[in-house]
């Protein structure tokens, strides 16, 4: 506070006008936390008051960058195959001299036979990782296929094959395979395979080279699903509001949550004890008798002694009353306890070893398990009670919700994991009801900090 | 004071630098008027801080024709007595009872006091007085509100917003004699 220096002057003045004037303008500097404080609340109030209008260029630069680089990132990390490995297995003899037949079989359409040239034959290179093992099938000068694949990374491409019968009985069937990896064919050729075959299994990638033959099989892995509970605390701030006016309360919640979780998805449920209280409004009617004016009532006289033809009265000072009525407010504190029962779906945007970020979306369902309302103090020693009037909104017994959770976990060792979870909930039916009629919204964001257990541990997740 | 159209309009429109430019331009003054309604200097700034939420709030409606200066005070003064009043939950009717008159008074009288007083001292002397009386000193003293404006803004009779004033005056002299005694005894 700057320290006013002005002195006043002069021998004296009114009362009114010595205060009027030297602290009628006085200015102070307010400290900084005031616009911040304040800066914050504008940003708040534009996020409740959400338009289009209002939001500046840069956010929406920011967020058009934060959509490019989430969109290129997800590219970049999508579990391209992870969930599937491939691995190339020892083909039998038997399956050998089975399957593989004198594919130059003339039942066979001709446009689907191609003919591996000598130098397709020649030299192919094993897969990164891989290693063959000869067999001691029959080295043939001429292999024929029966399709091609255009080895693009990604693409589907329908493979034909059959398997010619003796007596020209053409048992010609449709596969399809989605060609994850290049690289698991690249040894033969990108665009001609001219010695491959597809086994009756879609997971069966069979080549021949030489007579050898190489069953290219893909494993799929299982698909991580496991349970976890959680145990948490969360502050929350939520803002009814009616009618243009608002009204904050802070309400408190501890959370106790289990989760199953399939691959990247999860649905969550759980009990939840939440402690509010918000202000019980009263209006206090009383009429009492009040000194409204006065007069001086003549109690005795007597002539002026120096002056006979003067009289001088004594006088007492009387007070008038009148009855007025007074309206008074008074506010009190009430308290409640709710229970919820959430039930949320998520889906696991980003997962490391470590961390794991995720949303989960879902409805609420509250109850209001307890209720303590204080009542007014009514102290009105000179008056006359009329009329007591409560303008609390009333409670109602349940309400729903609609919940929008970021889930942020980090997995600090095997099974146990901190979780945090910021969290918007919009009350689909409102928590308490006014006699006012209006339009009222009442939303709450809030903070749940906890602990979670896996069951399984990280080794059942990705 | 200046603060043109413009300005005005970039803050309906949520720019957040034309805001900070209206802020600091009246929250000095605003601050001055806080202070004199509020006990102590954390008072007076949350008072200014929840007051200009309210002022951005509603600069929509101010049509410019009166001073901003003057609209933006309007709205402090009036979130100053909602904010007193909600902070002394009861006191509300307590202080109509405290008001009771068993002596008469001239509600009218005019006090005349030294002026050697500097305005640090008057402002303390505003702000140790019973909000009640303060309200209404102030309302009268610094926003010239009759009494008939002042039984409106607060809810209470002209009587009692009469009395309170008297009382006001009064002990706001006591206190400025005590200081004097103070002063001359050292």
């Amino acid at each position: 506070m700057s320290q006013p220096t002005k002195q006043n002057s002069g021998s004296g003045k009114n009362l009114d006008d010595l205060f009027r004037d030297a602290i009628g303008q006085q200015e102070y500097t307010p400290s900084p936390r005031i616009w911040r404080i304040l800066n914050l609340k504008l940003l708040i109030r534009e996020l409740l008051h959400f338009n289009f209008t209002n939001v500046p260029k840069l956010a929406f630069i920011s967020a058009g960058s934060i959509v490019i680089v989430a969109s290129l990132s997800y590219w970049a990390l999508k579990p391209n195959g992870k969930e599937t490995a491939e691995t190339l297995r020892k083909n039998p003899v038997a399956a050998v001299s089975e399957s593989v037949k004198p594919i130059n079989n003339t039942a066979r359409p001709p446009e689907r036979i191609i003919q591996a040239s000598p130098e397709q034959m020649k030299q192919p290179v094993p897969a990164e990782g891989k290693s063959f093992q000869q067999s001691n099938y029959p080295v043939k000068q001429t292999v024929y296929t029966v399709a091609t694949i255009a080895a693009a990374s990604g693409t589907e491409k329908t493979v034909s094959y059959s398997e010619p019968e003796p007596g020209n009985i053409d048992n010609t069937a449709e596969l399809t395979e989605n060609i994850t990896a290049s690289q698991e064919v690249r040894f033969i050729d990108p665009l001609v395979f001219s010695n491959f075959d597809l086994l009756p299994s879609a997971d069966t990638l069979r080549f021949i080279r030489s007579g050898e033959v190489y069953d290219y099989v893909r494993e799929k892995m299982p698909v991580p699903s496991f349970f976890s509970v959680s145990l948490g605390v969360a502050p929350e701030m939520a803002i009814y509001r009616s009618n243009g006016v608002s009204t904050k309360e802070v309400n408190y919640w501890t959370n106790a949550g289990i989760a199953y979780h399939y691959s990247r998805f999860s649905v969550r449920t759980g009990l939840g004890l939440g402690y509010t209280y918000d202000e019980g409004s009263y209006s206090i009617q009383y009429r009492s008798n009040d000194s409204i004016s006065f007069y001086r009532e003549v109690i005795g006289y007597y002539y002026d002694p120096d002056n006979p033809s003067k009289i001088i009265y004594i006088t007492r000072n009387r007070a008038i009353y009148d009855s007025i009525t007074h309206i008074a407010d008074d506010r009190t504190r009430n308290r409640y306890t709710y229970l919820q029962i959430p039930l949320l779906f998520g889906y696991s945007i980003l997962e490391t070893s470590k961390i794991s970020i995720g949303i989960e979306a879902g409805p609420a369902l509250s109850f209001l398990i307890n209720e303590k309302k204080a009542q007014p103090v009514i102290d009105i020693p000179y008056g006359r009670l009329i009329k007591l009037q409560d303008n609390t909104p009333s409670r109602l017994s349940t309400n729903w919700q609609l919940w929008v959770n970021l889930s942020i976990e980090y997995q600090f060792s095997k099974n146990w994991g901190l979780v945090i979870n910021p969290y918007y909930k919009y009350f689909l039916t409102p928590p308490a009801q006014s006699s006012e009629t209006g339009n009222s919204t009442t939303q709450a964001f809030g903070m749940d900090v906890g602990i979670q257990y896996l069951f399984g541990g990280k080794r059942n997740k990705k | 004071m200046v603060i043109d159209e413009q300005i005005v309009k970039d803050c309906i429109a949520g720019k957040r630098q034309a805001q900070r430019m209206l802020f600091d331009t009246f929250a000095p003054l605003m601050l001055g008027v806080c202070t004199r309604y509020s006990h102590d200097r954390d008072e007076a700034e949350d008072i200014l801080q929840e007051a200009f939420i309210k002022v951005f709030q509603n600069l929509h409606t101010f049509r410019g024709e009166g001073s901003l200066a003057g609209w933006i005070k309007r709205i402090i003064v009036n979130h100053a007595i909602n904010y007193i009043n909600k902070r002394n939950r009861i006191a509300r009717h307590k202080r109509i009872d405290e008001i009771r008159e068993t002596e008469i008074v001239d509600v009218n009288e005019i006090i005349e006091v030294p002026d050697e007083y500097n305005p640090a001292l008057l402002l303390k002397l505003i702000q140790e007085l019973p909000a009640g009386y303060r309200t209404v000193f102030n309302l009268h003293i610094f926003e010239d509100f009759g009494h008939k404006e002042i039984a409106e803004t607060l809810g209470i009779s002209e009587n009692t917003s009469k009395t309170q004033l008297f009382k006001a005056r009064r002990w706001l002299k006591n206190k400025i004699e005590e200081a004097r005694q103070k002063q001359n005894s050292r």
